[in-house]
């Protein structure tokens, strides 16, 4: 039933067809996605200075130590870590627990962007494999959605291996500037690029902000 | 005695060039202090470049993200700019109070050129209970005026040699900043507490 | 208040520096009397003559406490090279060379910016910069054409100073830069055609000066090609030289004319009561410096080098090692970013730390000696340029006079000269002159500085060859031996004889040897150092040769210079005769064979010029004239040793040799003739009774030595003095005859034989000259 109005009414109709407003959720969907991504991610970044900054502080400090008495280290060793490690283990289990969270989002993308591609398969099916690409929205071909969508969920994938990566070895890195690199790519997230213009775009075409 | 006339009407423009001082130092203040956290993010993304610099991916698990520090530069640079044009916009309200300093200093130079010789030297030179010489006021207008066309020009030169290149040279701005604001800081404010009896009459 | 006409000394205000608050403000801080008289308000333009040259332009202020007197100067903008200050305490400024002018408006100025190198940023953007860098700098500001804007120092930025070059309407005496003024940027003028070197004020040292010169200025001149070359510029120079022959001078004056900032300290101010102050006054010193050499050329002058940089490991303990160590490292990046010239200056240079001396550090040494004859009159006459010299004075004279006097020594001369004139024309009150007579005068009373601290040196009283009676051959020895190769030096080029090293006079006592020597000294202007044994023994081991050997190196100083060793049999002794237990005398006489004979002279000891520089376009007997000065001045490069013994059997007969003392000159006692002579001058004084004669007591005094015979007439004297009670009158024959009786000879026939022999064998075995 879907079909004979999509054939029919006009682009510029005012009761959306299911796609539509499929595809409208999942605008919505993707926006929220991203706020709590974003988050998220500060939380992870608070966790993760602290484990910096704890790393930088004992690096330091056995550099002193190694320097003033090489000799008696193996003593200090055991002295100074203890204390270290139930924080920085601590801190550690809830940064993974934010990364699962963040992984859990991410999941979530790719769902959006499989239900997306979904709709762009269906919407072909009813018109036919014709070259009628009429924008269920504004300006959009349908499949643009699911090229945007596909795009923003393979950046977020690959950020969530890097990720996943940090939280292994952060704890792990013996080497400040190793360190601060790891914690400056958490915050900048290197393979998110642009993801706020694509979403409010998104946004736009699907009519919930106003043009 | 001619200085009659034409002493109130000097001593009006001084007090009100004065105020224009106390308020614009104010927001020259304020101007000030809101940069500081911004220097400090810019040294701190310094820091940061240079340490992403310094590290060998390839040694590490990161390897397998070839095209990461790239990126993580790309991203670094654009928080940098973004930083750098909020502090272009600090310097923007700073040179506006330099003008309009500047343009109060300047009218009250030019109030008492046309009434120098009807005023007399004497009137000039003393001071009363209440408040200094007009020539020592004169004078600390034309101090403030040029403090803060100094300290505005060194601040903007300071800002214009920032180059993403010179990483190091980034990390040392925040001291050099509020070196700045130590030279001198005081200058004003003193001025200010001397002449705060005559603009209270 | 109203003006006080009474105030004393209003029209001169004591100049003082500006008040910190005033800095680069460009106001000159006046009292109300001055402002008054000026008829200024405040702001008002002034153009300021300054005491030490220059001037600058300023705006009227009054002082903040209104009193009269005072200015202060806040040189902002100023003519290029004027002398801003610091001032002197006790400098002043005539109110009449404040002058207030009218200023009028700029639309346009067009100045040349000096940037700070360090700092320049390159492209385009810095063009702009450096445009809003002189807008500000000139904002507000009266300028005058061929001023220089400077920067206060510790402002930021690139520019350090603008020149302005030119306006619209020109700043001509002054304009006023507004707000609305069009500042444009131009390039550097070309430079005014470069002035005639500032020679006059360097007599002598030219050849040191070029050399200075050179190393200040090659960086500058050819950087490209010294770069292209790889060659690293020299960083260092060592100046060496007794105190008092212009090393500071020097450098000041080449300084000033290479246009490069100086920074002069002394070595000992630089030290420190605190342990590492030292090390910190260094490190300042050397900053400034780079700060200094940032603007153009600089030079770093260490005086006295030797207090700062004594050599490590010797007595002195670990914080002048330290400092050392500091000025080593310094000098080592000094040269490597910016164009430092390091220049030290010493007069002992042995107590250098070694390490100063190599390259990369105190590249060059250049050692000043003391002036020779030529460089003395060239001293001379710039020392008495300005002077009024009447033309009796004969500079060449006087130059051949002052020997040993270094350039301080002559100066001192020439003032001492100037206050003897004006001493004999303060009466009359016309122009003074100063003559020949003035600066006789003057030469007896400056003694040359080296001279000072010289071992036997003695005050010649001044004894004419016609005061000693008789020995005319032995006169005429004695000056084809002395006074002829300092006279005539190109006759003895000519036929290739070396003046003789040394001489030996011998003969019995009493006949006149010292006394010769005297005249010998008197009549060759020469410096004069006696010795006697009494001079060289010290109960110290060592200190007796060393106190020799420094006798020679002074004298060598200070050439022509003759040494006389009196009675040199007890100095020296031989070494055949004595003993091992004399062996401080034998240490002595291998120290004197050593100063005559030996490879050459220490490094420090050299003087004069290898550069001649002769100008073709003189007149060829002029050249002849310098030529002959020249001449002069190679023969006078010697020290000629005299020695005087009364028995040269004892002497070693390695001095004898050739090359050593190679003349002997045998005095004999007087024979009847010089006796007469002898007698003739010593009663010149006396009232001689008619019936006295000479010629026969002459007969009658055989084995008489001149020293008898001197006593023989005192004790006539004395006699007529006795007899005649003391209204004596003359002395008659009678006395001299009663005085015969009393005074006995001090030689004897057998001397005499002894004295003819030696003479004799000395004639076989040494072929005299």
């Amino acid at each position: 039933m879907d079909v004979k109005n999509s054939g029919m009414v006009t682009p510029k109709r005012t009761v959306l067809s299911v796609s539509a407003r499929k595809i409208k959720d999942n605008a919505a969907d993707w926006h929220n996605l991203l706020s709590k991504w974003e988050t998220l991610n500060n939380m992870g970044f608070s966790i993760a200075n602290k484990i910096g900054n704890i790393k930088i502080s004992v690096l330091t400090e056995d550099k002193l130590e190694l320097e003033c008495n090489s000799m008696a280290s193996g003593f200090h060793f055991q002295k100074v870590y203890p204390k270290y490690n139930e924080e920085l283990e601590m801190l550690c289990k809830e940064l993974h627990d934010t990364l699962e969270n963040l992984a859990k989002i991410q999941m979530k993308m790719e769902k959006l962007t499989s239900t997306t591609k979904g709709i762009c398969n269906l919407e072909n099916y009813h018109r036919g494999n014709a070259n009628d690409q009429t924008p269920l929205f504004h300006t959009w071909p349908t499949t643009y959605f699911y090229e945007v969508s596909h795009k923003l969920s393979e950046m977020y994938k690959k950020e969530i291996l890097l990720k996943r990566t940090i939280v292994e070895e952060l704890a792990h890195a013996a080497n400040q500037d190793l360190i601060l690199s790891y914690l400056s790519m958490w915050l900048y997230q290197p393979y998110v690029e642009n993801s706020k213009l694509d979403v409010e775009s998104m946004l736009l075409e699907t009519g919930h902000r106003a043009l | 005695m001619p200085p009659r006339e034409a002493l109130p009407a000097v001593q009006e423009a001084l007090k009100k060039a004065f105020h224009v001082v106390e308020h614009q130092h104010g927001l020259w203040k304020s101007t000030l202090s809101d940069c500081s956290p911004l220097l400090a993010s810019l040294s701190n993304l310094a820091e940061q470049l240079q340490a992403s610099q310094n590290v060998r991916l390839e040694e590490t698990p990161l390897r397998a993200f070839p095209d990461l520090k790239d990126r993580l530069r790309r991203k670094l640079l654009a928080a940098g700019d973004a930083i750098l044009d909020q502090l272009g916009e600090k310097l923007t309200s700073l040179l506006q109070v330099r003008d309009t300093v500047s343009s109060h200093v300047e009218q009250v130079f030019e109030l008492y050129e046309q009434k120098a010789d009807e005023l007399g030297l004497d009137a000039v030179l003393q001071p009363s209970a209440v408040s200094p010489s007009l020539a020592d006021m004169l004078a600390w207008l034309q101090d403030i005026d040029r403090h803060y066309r100094n300290a505005y020009l060194a601040r903007k030169q300071l800002v214009a040699q920032i180059r993403w290149g010179d990483v190091r040279h980034v990390q040392t701005l925040p001291p050099a900043w509020d070196g700045m604001s130590e030279n001198g800081q005081d200058l004003v404010p003193d001025i200010l507490l001397n002449v705060s009896f005559f603009l209270a009459t | 208040m109203s003006p006080d006409p009474g105030l004393p000394h209003a029209d001169f205000l004591k100049l003082l520096p500006s008040d910190s608050w005033d800095r680069g403000t460009q106001r000159c801080r006046l009292g109300p009397f001055a402002l008054r008289a000026l008829g200024v308000h405040l702001g008002a333009t002034l153009i300021i003559t300054l005491p030490d040259g220059g001037s600058c332009v300023c705006t009227a202020w009054p002082r903040r406490d209104l009193s009269d007197g005072f200015i202060q100067v806040d040189p902002v903008c100023a003519s290029p090279g004027a002398a801003t200050g610091p001032w002197g305490p006790g400098q002043s400024v005539p109110l009449s060379s404040l002058r207030a002018v009218p200023c009028s408006r700029l639309r346009r100025v067009i100045v040349w910016p000096v940037l700070r190198e360090s700092l320049a940023p390159s492209g385009a953007s810095s063009r702009l910069s450096v445009l809003e860098e002189a807008q500000e700098l000139l904002r507000n500001r009266p300028v005058s054409v061929r001023s220089v804007v400077t920067a206060p120092p510790g402002a930021a930025g690139t520019v350090a100073a603008v020149h302005v070059l030119g306006g619209d309407p020109s700043p001509e005496p002054v304009g006023l830069v507004t707000p609305h003024t069009l500042v444009e940027l131009d390039e550097a003028p070309a430079p005014p055609a470069p002035e005639l070197p500032v020679e006059a004020t360097l007599g002598g040292l030219a050849e040191a000066a070029a050399e200075l010169r050179e190393l200040l200025c090659l960086p500058n001149l050819h950087s490209g090609a010294l770069a292209a070359l790889g060659v690293s510029v020299p960083r260092g120079l060592l100046l060496v030289g007794p105190p008092g022959v212009g090393k500071t001078q020097l450098v000041r004056a080449v300084a000033r004319e290479a246009r490069a900032r100086l920074l002069a300290v002394s070595g000992p101010e630089l030290q420190g009561a605190r342990p590492g102050e030292t090390e910190e006054n260094v490190r300042r010193v050397f900053a400034r410096a780079r700060e200094l050499a940032s603007k153009g050329p600089a030079l770093l002058f260490i005086d006295e080098l030797d207090a700062l940089c004594p050599r490590r490991g010797g007595r002195h303990g670990a914080p002048e090692g330290r400092a050392v160590a500091q000025v080593l490292t310094l000098l080592d990046g000094v040269g490597s970013e910016r164009r430092v010239l390091l220049v030290a200056a010493t007069n002992r240079p042995d107590a250098l730390d070694p390490a100063l001396r190599r390259p990369g550090r105190l590249d060059r040494e250049i050692i000043i000696g003391t002036p020779t004859l030529r460089q003395r009159k060239d001293i001379l006459q710039v020392l008495t340029s300005k002077m009024p010299v009447s033309s009796n004075v004969d500079l060449l004279h006087l130059a051949e006079m002052t020997t040993g006097y270094v350039g301080a020594d002559l100066t001192a001369l020439c003032r001492e000269a100037a206050m003897q004139a004006m001493h004999h024309t303060s009466k009359n009150s016309e122009k003074p002159v100063i003559d020949a007579a003035d600066f006789f005068e003057a030469f007896k009373k400056i003694q040359p500085s080296s001279f000072r601290s010289f071992v036997g040196l003695t005050d010649i009283k001044p004894v004419s060859w016609e005061q000693i009676g008789g020995l005319e051959d032995v006169k005429v020895k004695l000056k084809q031996s002395v006074e002829w190769p300092l006279k005539f030096p190109r006759e003895f080029a000519r036929m290739g004889l070396n003046p003789p090293k040394g001489i030996l006079l011998y003969g019995p006592p009493g006949c006149a040897k010292t006394t010769l020597v005297r005249a010998v000294a008197t009549s060759c202007h020469c410096s004069f150092a006696s010795i006697s044994a009494a001079d060289l023994f010290s109960p110290f081991v060592g200190d007796s040769e060393k106190v020799l050997a420094q006798v020679f190196q002074q004298a060598r100083a200070n050439t022509p210079a003759i040494v006389f060793l009196d009675e040199i049999d007890s100095i020296l002794g031989s070494r055949s005769i004595s003993n091992t237990e004399n062996s401080i005398q034998e240490r002595v006489l291998s120290v004197l064979l050593n100063e005559l004979d030996g490879v050459g002279l220490k490094t420090i000891e050299r003087r004069g010029n290898k550069l001649k520089l002769q100008d073709n376009s003189k007149e060829k007997r002029e050249n002849e004239e310098e030529e002959e000065l020249e001449f002069q001045e190679i023969f006078n490069q010697n020290v000629m040793i005299i020695a005087a013994t009364n028995r040269p059997d004892v002497l070693d007969d390695a001095l004898l040799r050739p090359g050593r003392l190679d003349k002997l000159i045998y005095i004999p006692p007087p024979d009847q003739k010089d006796r007469l002579c002898i007698l003739k001058i010593c009663t010149k004084n006396t009232p001689l009774g008619p019936d006295v004669s000479l010629e026969n007591l002459a007969a009658q005094t055989c084995f008489f030595s001149g020293a008898d015979l001197g006593n023989l007439c005192k004790e006539a004297a004395l006699l007529a003095l006795e007899e005649n009670g003391l209204e004596a009158t003359t002395v008659s024959q009678e006395h001299f005859l009663k005085s015969l009786k009393t005074v006995k000879p001090s030689l004897s026939h057998e001397d005499l034989t002894f004295w003819e022999g030696f003479q004799k064998q000395e004639f076989s075995s040494l072929q005299n000259l």
